[in-house]
């Protein structure tokens, strides 16, 4: 799929990622903003919702750099070898 | 006010100061009296606070400065050079090529892509340090830049470390923390003004990841773990130690969830620092998917699970209400998750997919591995374990309060001070294994010294600031102060208490001066020298500058044709690169152990050998680096032998004992003769046999070693010299093309 890009490992890091970091983000939106959460008690909804937007935007950002990002799998194959020889 | 005592306005400590405060009028007869300047406590404190804070700010940064008013203003050893080139070149040509950069000029004939296989943190600091400060129309050159990014940013640790011990203890711990790692000569060593080195922002970023982290565990709030992010992806930016990082949070998130201390601020806090920094993380070339990949990272990814079944379970115990059913099916879920988790781990390591750990970090587990198996790491000094003097040089006091430090944090256990009791403990281990890491232990140090520290002089000041009861008769003084932990009123059975709080407090000050002393007497005499250029003392008193290694690499620089290439050991393959501008062919990366193994098989080769592997690297000069006239130590001599362990690693044909003689290792007549005549002999003793060294020795007298050399009537055939700087500690020699076949 041209959404992102001919490397593999990339895409599918991307999907699990952002999978898995919107779940969080929503949970933790639930979690602050439910009145049932003691723990919760003084933080305004409106602080809660607004982290979640900035985190948001932040995460989505970085994921967006996956698309088409790394140069050659074989440079990539190289630097693990130069990693695990040191 | 006035003569008339009265017991309940005196009480309180406000009113005090403000009396206190009252007097001061009397001295000045003028109209603008200090009453205008009458501060309440609140104000008095935050003046109190942000001028010792002021204070410390400047102190860590002046501290620091010892070695540009001594020598000049330069890059030191040999690291720094090659951060320096690269950010030079970052800002000569911009982000784009520096992060596509492809270096031809190292590593000859391979090449290093720079790009992919460095940590781009500290360069992109100085360079937007520099761009701002032309922005401000500062044109400073990048070398000054770069020169004092260390000591800036230890001034910024120094806030931090305030901000962390408040949220730890309280205010006056922050502030003694900040006043201890201003000056602590563990930290100062890597960090000294010219030592341009990863460390120097690495300490800052992990301090503050810490703290952010820390907070966003005590807070509960998303933002907090987004910083904590943040602050994390710039450590992993900055330096390969953030590793360290990646343990250690995960690490004390599974002691919290052992502990029972498992609540949603912990789940928001950590998995949002693991999902979002992970993402960071990978946007690092050199780091690439090693967060899913490699062995060290696991762990992270162990509890970030695990975490998720904790979530889950304490939800079903919210829905279910039935405390039997839930312990069920509690067993179950944990078992089977374990059980789903130690499969995939195995699996994982099995087939190869997730990487084993690194020798670097594994030498840390197991300290003998890399002295059998990697001698390249086993031969850096850094790498070795630490001595006992060496922490004592390095941390003086803070050693024994560390101790008492960890005894009021285990008194008041939060979620912060579990944090920094963990961070203390692991990175002290870690020290002990390698002396390099007495640095990432240093801020915990400074941490918990400052709990001990501000915990005792508050117990002592209340003591003093408390109503004196009617004293009774009787009774020794000094137990009574040491049992008043948390007593406001004075005991009556002991009634010298007051005195022997003044007595303590007066020992309390007398130990933190001694401290101060200390660190900066360290901080001149042994961490403050740029290791490329030597001084010494003449013989009468005078100071005598040695600056062979610049004369040499800038010969090399003005004399060489440019697409010379440079043979020499792989510690100078920086400096020669950044200074002399020249192809070498290994360098401090140590990234290809093969071709330091050549570069090392070919220096203990005899002549004939050694200039086949030379001509087959296309090797126009070599450099040795020599110490016998000077007496300087860290030459290529006394090195000679990690050259033939590391050639042998790979060259079996290169043996040590053939350089040793009943296992000792000799350079006068009683060497062995594959010694007497290998290259590095022949090239740092070449017409060393002439020279007369010191008075009332024979000739070839070598001062490092203190024996006069076996060999020394010495012919080179198929070099010739080509430089030897003034004090003879930096020796080229060039290779002569082939002689012609008849």
């Amino acid at each position: 799929m041209a959404l992102v890009g001919s490397f593999s490992f990339n895409s599918f890091l991307f999907g699990v990622l952002s999978c898995t970091g919107t779940a969080f983000l929503a949970i933790c939106l639930w979690i602050q903003v439910n009145k049932e959460n003691k723990k919760f008690k003084d933080l305004a909804p409106k602080r809660a919702f607004a982290d979640f937007v900035l985190s948001n935007l932040v995460f989505h950002l970085v994921i967006m750099n996956f698309f088409d990002r790394c140069p050659s799998p074989i440079l990539n194959v190289v630097f693990m070898s130069c990693k695990n020889v040191v | 006010m006035g003569g008339k005592q009265d017991p309940t306005a005196n009480g309180s400590p406000k009113s005090e100061s403000m009396g206190a405060k009252k007097a001061s009028p009397d001295l000045l007869n003028s109209s603008f009296s200090f009453k205008s300047l009458k501060l309440k406590t609140k104000q008095q404190e935050l003046l109190l606070r942000v001028s010792i804070l002021g204070l410390v700010y400047v102190l860590a940064f002046i501290a620091r400065l010892f070695s540009v008013l001594r020598y000049e203003s330069m890059i030191h050893e040999f690291d720094p050079y090659f951060n320096y080139r690269t950010t030079l070149y970052l800002t000569e040509k911009g982000f784009y090529e520096f992060w596509n950069w492809f270096d031809s000029e190292s590593w000859y004939p391979l090449g290093r892509i720079i790009g992919g296989t460095l940590y781009p943190g500290l360069m992109v600091t100085a360079a937007l340090i520099y761009w701002t400060l032309r922005f401000l129309r500062f044109f400073v050159h990048i070398r000054e830049v770069c020169v004092l990014t260390a000591p800036f940013f230890a001034s910024n640790t120094t806030i931090v470390a305030y901000f962390f011990g408040k949220e730890i203890w309280d205010t006056g711990a922050g502030l003694v923390a900040a006043a201890l790692i201003a000056i602590c000569p563990g930290y100062i060593s890597r960090s000294v003004a010219g030592s341009y080195d990863n460390e120097a922002v690495a300490i800052f970023a992990l301090l503050l990841t810490f703290y952010l982290f820390v907070k966003a565990v005590k807070t509960g709030s998303l933002s907090w773990a987004l910083g904590s992010a943040f602050g994390y992806f710039y450590m992993v930016s900055a330096w390969g130690g953030y590793v360290f990082i990646i343990n250690l949070v995960p690490l004390y998130v599974l002691v919290l969830l052992i502990t029972g201390r498992y609540s949603m601020r912990l789940y928001v806090a950590y998995n949002c620092m693991y999902i979002l920094g992970m993402l960071l993380a990978m946007q690092i070339r050199f780091v690439g998917f090693q967060h899913v990949q490699s062995g060290e990272h696991m762990g992270a990814m162990g509890v970030f699970l695990l975490m998720q079944v904790f979530y889950f379970l304490d939800w079903v115990k919210y829905q279910l209400n039935d405390t039997k059913l839930f312990q069920t099916f509690l067993r179950i879920t944990v078992t089977s998750a374990i059980l789903v988790g130690g499969i995939a781990l195995g699996v994982g390591t099995a087939s190869g997919y997730i990487s084993p750990w690194t020798g670097r970090f594994y030498s840390l587990l197991d300290p003998t591995y890399a002295k059998d198996h990697i001698p390249i790491i086993a031969s850096v000094s850094e790498h070795q374990p630490t001595a006992w003097s060496s922490f004592m040089f390095d941390y003086h006091i803070l050693l024994f309060l560390f101790p008492a430090g960890l005894y009021f944090c285990f008194k008041r256990l939060s979620d912060a001070t579990i944090f920094i009791v963990m961070y203390g403990l692991t990175s002290l281990y870690f020290a002990g294994v390698m002396v390099r890491l007495i640095l990432v232990a240093t801020p915990a140090v400074c941490l918990i010294s400052a709990i001990a520290v501000s915990a005792t002089v508050k117990n002592l000041t209340s003591l003093l600031r408390t109503k004196q009861k009617v004293p009774q008769t009787g009774s020794t003084k000094g137990v009574g102060s040491s049992k008043s932990s948390s007593k406001v009123t004075l005991d009556q059975s002991q009634p010298f208490q007051k005195n022997g709080a003044i007595a303590l407090l007066v020992g309390v000050f007398y130990l933190l001066s001694r401290y101060a002393i200390h660190c900066t007497w360290v901080t001149s005499e042994a961490y403050s020298s740029p290791s490329i250029v030597l001084a010494a003392r003449g013989a009468h008193g005078n100071r005598i500058i040695f600056d062979d290694y610049r004369e040499a690499y800038y010969w090399l620089r003005q004399n060489t044709p440019t697409d010379a290439k440079v043979m020499s050991w792989w510690d100078y393959g920086y400096q020669i690169t950044a200074m002399g501008n020249r192809t070498v062919i290994v360098d401090n990366n140590t990234w290809n152990n093969t071709h330091i193994a050549t570069v090392g098989r070919a220096m203990s080769s005899y002549e004939d050998e050694a200039y086949d592997i030379m001509r087959s690297l296309d090797v126009n000069y070599v450099l040795v680096v020599f110490g016998g006239v000077t007496g300087y130590s860290s030459d290529d001599i006394n090195k000679f032998l990690w050259m033939v362990r590391i050639g042998g690693g790979v060259y079996p044909v290169i043996k040590e004992p053939d350089y040793l003689v009943n296992g000792e290792f000799r350079v006068d007549k009683g060497a062995s003769p594959k010694m007497l005549n290998c290259l590095m002999y022949k090239l740092c003793y070449y017409r060393f046999g002439e020279l007369v060294t010191e008075y009332g020795k024979p000739t070839g007298y070598d001062r490092a070693r203190g024996v006069e050399i076996g060999n020394k009537d010495i012919k080179l055939e198929h070099l010739e010299e080509a430089y030897t700087t003034s004090n003879w500690i930096v020796r080229i020699y060039r290779v002569k093309p082939p002689t012609n076949r008849l």
